[in-house]
């Protein structure tokens, strides 16, 4: 969702009268197959986390007791699902065309269903996929009454499946051993299969703001006849770098909480701690970044900006992370404050990589210096 | 009362309870012990109506016990994990709510020192104080079958007393109870059950 808004934020500003209308949006989506296939797949998988925290947390486990009858748990869950899944369909709506925006609605919420936990033996992993499948191949080939039809079906059938079978943690008996090596490879690995088991959701929603931040790129040279002026590069590209940055920046202080015994028994200082971070952060914005690049056909001078550019917000976001007592709330309160001030000195026209550099030094320098232990 | 026959649950690849039965009559306290991963909160989950079972059934006064069924239930599950975010008032209201009765007395509130409590979030009180505020919500609505899973978890020796003297006080109330407690289990139970390898033993 934050991804979303910082998209439509920055496109209002950049477009201003030239943006697109809500029923255009939906006639576009009416007549382009691909788009709307877009669209539906990034929504869904941006809105997973949310109906996964909001339906299936150990909280919820816990309410699962109460005298409530299946179907309004089940509708409960349903209800949720369509208010987070709402917004794509609603174009449809102003467009004048209600039976598409019920059948992209119905669609959307019956994939959902079938993204959740809640599954027992193939019949029911196969059941998931052909829902899945079913359901998109509909919407591709525009047949909007079958797909209201089979979303109301779908997602019926596996939300009371979920409600019923979610809470069932099964054991899974894996026979490979995926830590291996001596004392620094298996700590290594054990650090990254933890990330990978427990951040999973953290690390495709920083995939999915990378895809938008190309594409983000990519308007803004539509807009601009396919050139776009090194200064506009740097403002453009800097809330998809910020974002995709402190969200693995985060994903990584909280990796690193867990394998904290680990590293005070094998003596793993703070600031070699934090300077591995900063490599791992600066590698996958630098990624980012490349693409950023290649989208704009940046000229070569544009590379080392780039890379300084990278480098900063990469040194940023590892000091607001690390400062952060509250976790999330409060590194996404500084890293907005510092996103807007860099705007401000972007649309200036005042120097904004020499602020991004000066502003990460700041803050990063300080947290890669340090070498105490985290109060 | 309550009539637990041929309860058998899968989970994963494992055997969790294997054709499990078990009666219990109003005003017994039957203390369910054995090894970790027995199967005893599984079987405790599926009497809650938590998950369900693949086969067997769970009766409560000759039906099954799920619906509005429940009502007749209170169940502090092993974790003790409520919604964080809501306050411990807040928890008893909506359980209160769905349960369609009084929220918990001021007495009971009182005997388990949680009216301090009341306004603050479950995230923010320690497990002890957060076993307190589960306990009182088992009790909401005055149930006739209680289900508690490692209810002296996290407790100090004086609340532990004070648990087990409530659930003895309650002549009429059922109650089942997993515990690796022995003092405990046997300062209330009226009978002793052990569970292995997912079956009952005795």
């Amino acid at each position: 969702m934050p991804a979303v808004l910082i998209v439509a934020v920055a496109g209002g500003g950049l477009y201003g009268d030239t943006t697109l209308t809500f029923s255009e949006l939906g006639v576009l989506f009416d007549q382009n197959a691909w788009l709307r296939a877009t669209v539906f797949t990034l929504w869904v998988l941006v809105m997973a986390p949310a109906a996964r925290a909001g339906l299936l947390s150990e909280g919820i486990d816990y309410l699962r007791w109460l005298p409530l009858p299946r179907h309004l748990a089940v509708s409960h869950l349903l209800g949720l699902l369509v208010l987070l899944h709402a917004l794509p369909a609603l174009p449809f709506f102003a467009a004048g065309l209600p039976a598409h925006g019920i059948g992209m609605l119905a669609a959307l919420v019956g994939v959902a269903t079938s993204l959740l936990p809640g599954a027992r033996g193939a019949v029911d992993q196969a059941s998931r996929v052909v829902g899945v499948v079913g359901l998109l191949g509909l919407l591709w080939l525009d047949l909007w009454g079958p797909a209201i039809a089979a979303g109301i079906v779908v997602a019926v059938l596996r939300g009371s499946r979920v409600w019923r079978l979610a809470p069932e943690h099964s054991f899974w008996r894996g026979s490979t051993r995926m830590v291996w090596g001596g004392a620094w490879c298996s700590m290594a690995s054990a650090q990254a299969l933890l990330t990978w088991r427990t951040e999973a959701a953290a690390l495709s929603r920083a995939l999915l703001v990378s895809a938008l931040g190309v594409f983000l790129i990519t308007l803004v040279l539509r807009a601009n006849q396919g050139s776009i002026s090194e200064s506009a590069l740097l403002v453009t590209s800097t809330p998809p770098i910020a974002a995709v940055s402190l969200m693995l920046a985060l994903v990584l202080k909280r990796s690193r909480a867990r394998v904290d015994w680990l590293m005070r028994s094998l003596g793993v200082s703070r600031r070699r701690e934090r300077i591995c971070s900063f490599v791992l952060l600066l590698g996958a914005t630098s990624i980012l970044a490349a693409l950023c690049l290649y989208v704009s056909s940046g000229a070569p001078a544009q590379i080392a900006t780039m890379g300084v550019h990278t480098a900063a917000w990469a040194l940023l976001t590892l000091g607001i992370s690390s400062r952060s007592e509250q976790d999330v709330r409060s590194a996404s309160i500084t890293l907005a404050l510092t996103v807007l001030a860099v705007f401000a000195i972007g649309i200036g026209g005042h120097a904004p990589l020499g602020a991004e550099l000066g502003l990460g030094l700041l803050a990063g320098g300080r947290a890669l210096l340090e070498d105490g232990t985290d109060a | 009362m309550l009539e637990i026959d041929g309860v058998f649950k899968r989970l994963g690849h494992t055997v969790a309870v294997r054709d499990c039965s078990l009666q219990i009559a109003a005003g017994e306290r039957v203390a369910i012990s054995g090894p970790n991963g027995a199967g005893k909160s599984t079987l405790l989950r599926i009497v809650a109506g938590v998950i369900a079972p693949d086969r067997g059934s769970v009766r409560w006064k000759g039906s099954e016990l799920r619906g509005k069924g429940r009502r007749d239930v209170g169940y502090v599950p092993e974790a003790a994990d409520p919604p964080g975010h809501l306050t411990v008032g807040e928890l008893l209201h909506v359980i209160a709510a769905t349960k369609s009765c009084k929220p918990c007395s001021r007495e009971l509130v009182e005997r388990l020192e949680i009216e301090e409590l009341l306004g603050a979030r479950i995230f923010e009180i320690s497990l002890g104080q957060r076993r307190r505020a589960c306990l009182a919500a088992a009790l909401v609505g005055d149930p006739e079958l209680l289900l508690l899973d490692e209810p002296t978890n996290g407790l100090d020796a004086a609340a532990i007393a004070m648990l087990a003297e409530l659930l003895v006080e309650d002549a009429e109330r059922a109650v089942l109870l997993v515990t690796h407690d022995e003092e405990f289990a046997g300062q209330v139970g009226t009978r002793r059950v052990t569970m292995r390898d997912g079956g009952v033993e005795g």
